[in-house]
């Protein structure tokens, strides 16, 4: 039960990819099987928490009015996303929310990335605890602006009361109660996690299954290149959903702080 | 990026989220209406041993109640 | 009277296949008359939109109370 790496390297690769290709061995006490503190995806996290910071310090460090390349980059992206999410979907209250969507955008895009960077080649988010986490700091972010910006009982009144008469109240509450504070998070947290989920899993079912095709037997051996033909592409087609998750987090958290700021439904 | 292929927005900031976002909308006060009410009549069930019932008559409830939900929030002309 | 065919598993999947026929149908309907009415006159667009949703929400709630009750009464009806 190794990586894809260590799989490959002994040469037998398991044909059928399984959960278990998602725990990686222990970097830290090297090698052990169930010591999870710091693994390759703990490496990863922290190494794309450092880069950030690192570009966007260094970048800005003096900005000038002419900017150069790398100030160009890193305005164009939080260019990016102040105008296209933050403004597009709040309005000018928005700006305010901005840096924090850089934030989640960027961290997004790079843990994803990582899925089809050489040598890193899985994607933290790929573990639902990530995902899941970047969704609660959402989802109480949300909260508390909404809160902070109706008062308790009127944001509550806001997103749990539709507008319909009181004998049918009931009825509905519960349904909003579970479509607003219940599956936001949930959902928020699993398309990422499944997106990436698959897409490893995806590369590893076409990569594994050509070391499988081609020790297999010998009319089974070319086709094995036609896996790996797949693999390829199914990498673009990975860095197509790594964009778009990231894009779509960022945007569906920005649609939930509109709705925690808007007056009435 | 995906970010292009928005759909002109006509109104001003109090603006409907549109096309799929309303379509995601309408789908998930259906299923969570019956998601909801299904449970709450299972538990009726359970608790009853009516065998099916309460939860047929829940999952109905909780559709009528999406579908309320749904001429509400999306199905009145602005 | 000897048994000529028989189906064993779940009857309800059978069921529920043909139950979606019709919903397919439905949803397929609403949304084609919205294209072809906003083909036609692209302003009515945010007017006809409403109804698109009321629409939907109904037809669409034919086909999950099918999945609904699949699950509810697969095992009872043997």
């Amino acid at each position: 039960m190794f990586g894809q790496a260590n799989v490959l390297a002994q040469g037998q690769a398991e044909f059928p990819p399984s959960v278990e290709d998602f725990y990686l061995p222990s970097i830290l006490p090297w090698g052990a099987h169930d010591n999870y503190w710091f693994t390759k995806i703990t490496l990863m996290v922290w190494l794309a928490v450092g880069v950030l910071i690192l570009f966007f310090l260094l970048s800005y460090r003096n900005p000038k009015l002419v900017p150069t390349k790398k100030q160009w980059f890193a305005e164009s992206i939080y260019g990016f996303v102040r105008n296209n999410i933050a403004v597009d979907m709040i309005g000018h209250a928005g700006v305010r929310f901005a840096p924090y969507f850089t934030t989640l955008f960027c961290f997004i895009l790079l843990t994803n990335a990582f899925a089809i960077i050489p040598f890193f080649q899985i994607s933290p988010n790929s573990h639902i605890a990530f995902p899941a986490f970047l969704a609660v700091i959402s989802y109480v972010m949300f909260n508390w602006i909404g809160i902070r910006h109706h008062g308790f009982v009127k944001y509550f009144k806001n997103s749990l009361i539709p507008p319909a008469p009181w004998y049918i109240l009931p009825l509905l509450i519960p349904i909003e109660f579970f479509s607003t504070f219940l599956v936001r998070p949930f959902s928020l947290a699993v398309r990422l996690f499944a997106n990436m989920f698959a897409g490893h899993m995806l590369l590893l079912v076409f990569t594994l299954g050509g070391f499988a095709m081609i020790s297999a037997n010998a009319w089974l051996a070319p086709v094995s290149v036609l896996s790996w033909v797949m693999t390829i592409a199914l990498t673009f087609l990975e860095f197509l959903v790594i964009c778009l998750q990231a894009y779509v987090f960022t945007v569906l958290t920005a649609s939930y702080v509109q709705g925690a700021l808007a007056e009435e439904h | 990026m995906a970010g292009d292929q928005k759909p002109p927005s006509t109104g001003g900031p109090g603006d409907d989220p549109s096309g799929a976002g309303q379509g995601w909308t309408a789908l998930s006060y259906l299923i969570g209406g019956m998601l909801v009410w299904g449970f709450i009549g299972w538990l009726v069930d359970q608790w009853l041993d009516l065998g099916g019932i309460a939860t047929g008559i829940g999952v109905v409830l909780g559709m009528a109640g999406g579908i309320i939900l749904v001429v509400r929030r999306l199905g009145t002309p602005t | 009277m000897s048994i000529l065919a028989e189906v064993t598993g779940s009857t309800a999947a059978i069921g529920y296949g043909l139950a979606a026929i019709g919903p397919g149908i439905g949803v397929g309907l609403v949304f084609s008359a919205y294209i072809q009415s906003t083909a036609r006159q692209p302003e009515s667009s945010r007017m006809t939109l409403p109804y698109v949703w009321i629409g939907f929400a109904v037809i669409e709630a034919l086909a999950l109370l099918g999945i609904a009750f699949g699950f509810i009464w697969a095992g009872t009806a043997a």
